[in-house]
């Protein structure tokens, strides 16, 4: 009831949101701030209830031409509860965010946002294949809608390649939950967990199925080199958008890791370890070095995004316990510190209109303000301890960590020293040095953009010394769910496995 | 009477037909268009007729009512087409079917 | 429970009320109420101070650590890690110096600052700094240390880029910044390297790791892998931290910042972070005989370097920093031989004389109107009579005059070096011995030709700024007037050549005896060192002694013969020749092997890989759907003859196909 309730708020805000005053911009975006902040206080008792809300299953519909019925189930652990806090907690920091570039058309941002809110809140309760999927895909509609109608100049050409690079990833996610409806005669993922009925395929299948799930992901976070949709769309997409895109939607890709590929292909997983560990290495170095040569802030900060998640996929892959508690606490963290360092720079973007590196030069002296809460996002950003995204970073690193193979904890790390570089040096080319006299009249941030990126920061600063809520909950999931994925890794013998068909499972 | 050879009937059937295949094809003015369409089908009326001559029988009923059917339907498609070409030739004030190419814009 | 968070949280408070007030009169022009900030920002470290000497009363007689206090599970590591203070003589020795001396700079940066327009800033940052340094030395386990390591490291960026108008000092700000990340790898790396080596006892705690390496499981695993690489990979956080090679080149540029940080931060407190780090974990040191040889050696290299460059600096801050980067070697020459007390010995020696240099020298720059030339100084004595009088004494206890403190702890290391055992057959202990005395003697040149310069020659000063020259106000003397006293005092805390005198030994023993005794117990394998006695051992600390007296003297003779005329040159000019390769050597090395290197990969992965292979290998895709479609569309939107040519092509073949089984079985 309270999970159907909870996937269903967004969606009635969104309808609500409608009526909304399509000239009034201000009264739009009130209507749409209550609403969002209404969605948030409903979602707060999913991680601060002891007990876990009951789960929703109930047949849907039948999959044509598999026999398989897709079943509507939504169910809610700590991993969920806390990605859904960082959506539900952004989208009112992306609305406000984006006051100053949606002007009066406050109303179609809204809803279009609303919309996406909750596709992304289905995606991450569903425990049913064919939903997640719907979900999935159907966040990408709003996204390009929003990209296409506010986006900067490059808007039309940055929507249609991200909506069609994220496509093509994912079709073959479609075409792999088909098969296994049709093989195995359902598609919902806690009887294709327990039952271990994919064991069953033939290993030609098993391959196909896992590089079909992992590439759709892999596209989603992104890994390199998958990134390329990334770069553009960050750039282009308007400010509240990006902050969803980047601090909520990437997430899903590494979530999807976590949910899906870990728990249902952990023998595939364990296998192709080395390769999504290396992939990720290549994230994480070739991120760090290709922020450093950007120019466009935005762009910076994506493969600033693309960099720190690499990190996280390098995490995932090596299945140890502290490992997965990082990538739970990581996902958190870089989701707040990346969504405050989009929402300063689209701020400074909407008073001057550009957003290159060399634009700006001693904004200290006239905008303070803004220059504190940007050093601070970006000292986040950079895993300075005392921020949630050190307490994420140190548990990813000492989780990767082994003797025998320390280089890629060595290479990892790297990434500390590689992001205070590129920081730093954009904060000292738009913040320190003398007085530009070419540049026009800057106001310092007003208290509504104040409101919108002090509390991201004093969030960070909460989980940087308090974390244990996001790693005793979604960390404890994600540690069991990657448990099967370690056990195969470190070569212990399997518990008597029993592996049942369908009729069997069904007969129980 | 001396019966005509029937492949003679189906030689001349393809050759109207080939003719009127190169009519339609390679001639610019749309009328001719319709003629060497108006050939191909009387050229196979022809092979019908020649068919149901050689095999005469329960069959050969199929190859004379087809032409009659076939040349009722011509005779309609050519009122309909000459319709439609009055029409269009008002917008462009030509009978040039190359003139027509951009149509499809 | 004593409220041992009171310590951290006081400068704390500082910080964020005078970070308040800073940010919130931005618009303002003089900024916030000067006496309220001033008030504020030298109370808390003061406050500090008095309740640290509380915390230290606790332990003075009888226990000799206050109970740890952990106050919430902070990383989920093991059985879950908490964050906790700890307070034992250790932690007592170092803050009482942090704090004591925190509050004295503190004092003196409102005189220095005053007239700034960012003062309630400066002070801000310094009152962080004094908690992130709190921090680090009051953690109980190496992730609170590290909170406070990069804390003080941020804190460094923050101030010596606290004149961010010009690029100088931000950059100087960053590469501080960088190298100490480069450091704080290795320290990342040398904790979970440790965390392994534990096994099913892993802990990050430091009462865990001293149990578990002074027992036998730890004993069982000296000089394995695993060990070896934890040493070095801590070690090379301590050299980024304490500047030794080779990441030293940040502290020389860290003199872009205010006298008062340069005194606080890269002299008495946040450079000696690394000695500190590598006490708390003697008892696993100990344990990789390698790495403190490496340790020992890089000492005495950085020493050397160091001094080196002393020599030929014109600037008064750098001759100073360089100094610091010469006596931190010193330090970790002491660590080496597993000397650790006597290493913080000279940290807690070395944090007044220094602090008192830096300080008067800032009294000098401030009298001078910003002027930091020596070629430009000269006849000070009569105009500066208080910071005369302090620096006189700091030079004293720097260079090594008898009873100085400086004497007192320099001596101890030497006698250490001497006698340390041989490792892997070598004699190394005396080599780095007779080096360490060289160094001491280059020590004691460039120190007194700072002197000469400064004070003891002819006056070079342009006449309108002798005009304008006057000694510094009280609030500012004051303090170094106070640590020039502690300078001469501190000597007091322990004499090598007088057994009895050896407070300072006594204090710490608890906590580095196990780690020395691990040492003393290679010695004691050896033959030679058995055959040592206690009346050896005094007759040892009694020629060093002499040697050190004479070198020192030696030293001041050779200055004044070179110096006491004042330079040659009296324009100033950048460095150049010798003392220039010498100085931005390294930083010409490190630029040439990664930083452009690393900008060309940069540049490759961007420009070539992503830009021109990637987003072109798309743009083609792109572009081959492109062309087909128009291919289509051309089809499609040709002439009329050619669309009834092909479509009746198309059904000519359809009918074909359809008619093939029929036209095959009639053949």
């Amino acid at each position: 009831m309270y999970l159907t309730a909870l996937l269903a708020a967004p969606f009635a805000a969104a309808l609500l949101a409608c009526f909304g005053s399509g000239r009034d911009g201000a009264a739009a975006t009130r209507l749409a701030l209550v609403l969002a902040l209404a969605i948030a206080a409903l979602g707060v008792p999913l991680v601060t209830c002891l007990t876990a809300p009951g789960a929703v299953e109930h047949a849907w519909f039948s999959l044509a031409g598999t026999g398989a019925v897709v079943q509507f189930s939504l169910a809610s652990d700590g991993l969920t509860a806390w990605l859904i806090q960082l959506v539900t907690f952004l989208v009112p920091v992306g609305l406000l965010a984006s006051r100053d570039q949606v002007g009066e058309r406050m109303r179609e941002f809204a809803v279009a946002v609303l919309v996406m809110e909750g596709l992304m809140i289905g995606a991450l309760l569903s425990r049913d294949l064919v939903l997640f999927y719907l979900c999935f895909e159907g966040m990408l509609i709003p996204m390009v809608v929003l990209m296409a109608l506010f986006g900067g100049t490059d808007r039309r050409g940055a929507a249609l390649q991200f909506f069609l690079y994220t496509m093509l990833g994912s079709v073959g996610l479609l075409v792999a939950i088909w098969y296994i409806a049709q093989t195995l005669q359902t598609t919902s993922l806690t009887e294709l967990m327990d039952s271990r009925m994919l064991a069953t395929l033939s290993s030609g299948e098993q391959v196909a199925l896992f590089a079909a799930f992992a590439l759709a992901f892999a596209v989603k976070v992104p890994l390199a080199p998958f990134h390329g949709w990334q770069a553009r769309a960050y750039a282009e997409c308007p400010t509240g958008a990006v902050v969803l895109l980047s601090g909520a939607m990437a997430k899903l890709g590494t979530y999807g890791l976590i949910r899906f590929v870990l728990p249902l292909f952990p023998e595939l997983s364990a296998e192709y370890a080395n390769l999504f560990i290396i992939l990720g290495l290549v994230s994480v170095i070739a991120g760090a070095l290709m922020a450093w040569a950007a120019t466009d802030v935005k762009r910076l900060i994506a493969f600033s995004s693309l960099s720190h998640l690499g990190l996280v996929v390098v995490g995932i892959f090596t299945f140890s316990d502290l490992a997965l508690k990082g990538a739970a606490v990581q996902m958190v963290a870089h989701g707040i510190s990346v969504a405050a360092l989009f929402v300063l720079v689209g701020a400074l973007e909407s008073r001057a209109l550009k957003r290159g590196i060399d634009d700006f030069g001693g904004l200290a002296g006239r905008a303070p303000i803004l220059a504190t809460l940007f050093i601070g996002a970006a000292l986040a950003s950079a895993a300075l301890p005392g921020t949630a995204n050190f307490a994420g970073e140190f548990l990813l690193l000492m989780g990767v960590f082994q003797p025998r193979q320390w280089w890629i904890a060595a290479i990892a790390g790297l990434s500390t020293i590689l992001t205070a570089v590129y920081l730093l040096r954009l904060v000292q080319r738009w913040f320190y040095g003398p007085r530009r006299a070419d540049l026009a009249v800057l106001p310092d941030l007003g208290v509504r953009e104040v409101v919108t990126v002090a509390p991201l920061l004093a969030l960070s600063l909460f989980f940087g010394f308090y974390p244990k809520p996001i790693s005793d909950q979604a960390g404890t999931v994600a540690s069991r769910l990657g448990a099967e994925a370690r056990r195969v890794a470190s070569g212990a013998p399997a518990p008597v496995a029993v592996v049942e068909t369908k009729d069997a499972h069904a007969a129980r | 009477m001396n019966a005509i050879d029937p492949n003679h009937v189906q030689i001349l059937a393809a050759l109207l037909f080939a003719l009127g295949l190169a009519v339609a094809a390679s001639r610019r003015n749309i009328f001719f268009l319709l003629m060497g369409v108006e050939l191909m089908l009387n050229a196979v009326n022809l092979s019908f007729v020649g068919f149901s001559r050689t095999f005469a029988g329960s069959g050969s009923l199929v190859g004379h009512l087809s032409p009659l059917f076939i040349i009722a339907i011509a005779a309609a498609e050519a009122c309909v087409g000459l319709a439609i070409v009055i029409c269009i030739v008002r917008n462009r004030d030509s009978l040039d079917s190359d003139a027509y190419a951009e149509m499809k814009e | 429970m004593y409220p041992l968070w009171l310590i951290p949280v006081l400068p704390l408070v500082g910080f964020i009320v005078n970070g308040l007030l800073s940010l919130g009169s931005a618009g303002s022009k003089r900024g916030p109420s000067r006496g309220f900030v001033a008030a504020l920002a030298v109370a808390m470290p003061l406050l500090a101070f008095l309740v640290t000497i509380g915390a230290t009363a606790h332990i003075w007689n009888g226990p000799t650590t206050l109970p740890i206090q952990t106050y919430w599970e902070w990383l989920p590591i093991g059985k879950g890690l908490g964050f906790g203070l700890q307070f034992d003589r250790l932690t007592a020795l170092m803050l009482l110096f942090i704090t004591g001396i925190g509050t004295l700079i503190h004092l003196y940066s409102v005189g220095y600052m005053r007239e700034d327009r960012g003062f309630a800033r400066f002070m801000a940052y310094l009152n962080l700094f004094m908690a992130s340094m709190i921090i680090l030395v009051l953690g109980d386990s190496l992730p609170v240390t590290f909170l406070g390591w990069e804390g003080v490291g941020l804190c460094s960026y923050l101030l010596i880029g606290f004149w961010h108008q010009d690029h100088a000092n931000n950059d100087a700000a960053r590469k501080a910044f960088v190298i100490n990340r480069i450091g704080d790898l290795g320290f990342l790396l040398g904790a979970f390297c440790l965390y392994l080596a534990m096994g099913k006892d892993a802990s990050l705690r430091y009462v865990d790791i001293a149990d578990f390496f002074q027992g036998d499981a730890g004993k069982a695993l000296a000089s394995t892998p695993l060990i070896v690489a934890a040493c070095a990979l801590l070690f090379l956080g301590c050299t980024g931290k304490s500047a030794q090679l080779p990441l030293l080149t940040w502290l020389p540029d860290a003199m872009a910042g205010p006298t008062p940080v340069s005194a606080l931060i890269h002299a008495a407190t946040m450079v000696t972070s690394g000695v500190y780090l590598a006490a708390r974990l003697s008892d696993v040191f100990v344990l990789a005989p390698a790495v403190m040889t490496a340790i020992t050696l890089i000492g005495c290299a950085t020493a050397v370097y160091g001094a080196i460059a002393g020599l030929v600096q014109w600037d008064i801050k750098k001759v100073l920093a360089y100094s610091t980067v010469s006596q931190l070697g010193f330090m970790f020459m002491a660590v080496g031989v597993g000397a650790f007390d006597v290493a913080l010995y000279h940290v807690f020696t070395h944090a007044f004389f220094k602090a008192t240099l830096f300080l008067g020298a800032g009294s000098v720059i401030h009298a001078l109107h910003h002027e930091q030339d020596l070629r430009r100084m000269g006849g000070l004595t009569k105009v500066l009579p208080l910071t005369y009088s302090s620096m006189v004494f700091g030079w004293f206890a720097i260079i090594g005059m008898p009873l100085g403190s400086g004497f007192m702890s320099k001596d101890l290391i030497l006698e250490r070096l001497w006698a340390a055992p041989d490792m892997f057959g070598v004699q190394v202990g005396k080599l780095v011995c007779v080096v360490a005395l060289i160094t001491a003697l280059l020590t004691a040149i460039y120190m007194s030709r700072l002197m000469y310069y400064v004070f003891w020659s002819p006056s070079r000063v342009p006449a309108e700024v002798k005009a304008h020259a006057h000694e510094a106000p009280f609030v500012m003397s004051a303090p170094v007037l106070l640590l020039s006293f502690g300078s001469m005092v501190a000597g007091a805390m322990w004499f090598g050549a007088v057994p009895q005198i050896n407070a300072f030994e006594l204090w710490l023993r608890p906590v580095v005896e196990h780690a020395q005794g691990a040492t003393a117990l290679v010695a004691s394998a050896d033959p030679h060192a058995a055959a040592a006695e206690p009346h050896d051992h005094s007759a040892l600390a009694w020629a060093i002694a002499g040697c050190s007296i004479a070198v020192a003297f030696f030293g001041w003779l050779i200055a004044h013969l070179l110096f006491r005329r004042g330079p040659k040159e009296s324009e100033p000019r950048p460095l150049s020749g010798f003392a220039a390769a010498w100085t931005s050597g390294l930083d010409r090395i490190y630029d040439l092997v990664i930083a452009k290197p690393l900008a060309a990969l940069a540049w490759i992965v961007a420009r070539v890989i992503d830009q021109a292979l990637l987003t072109g290998v798309l743009r083609g895709i792109g572009e081959v759907s492109g062309f087909l479609g128009e291919g289509y569309v051309a089809l499609q939107r040709s002439r009329l003859r050619i669309s009834v040519t092909l479509s009746l092509l198309g059904a000519v073949v359809v009918v074909a196909y359809l008619l093939m089984p029929v036209l095959s079985k009639a053949a």
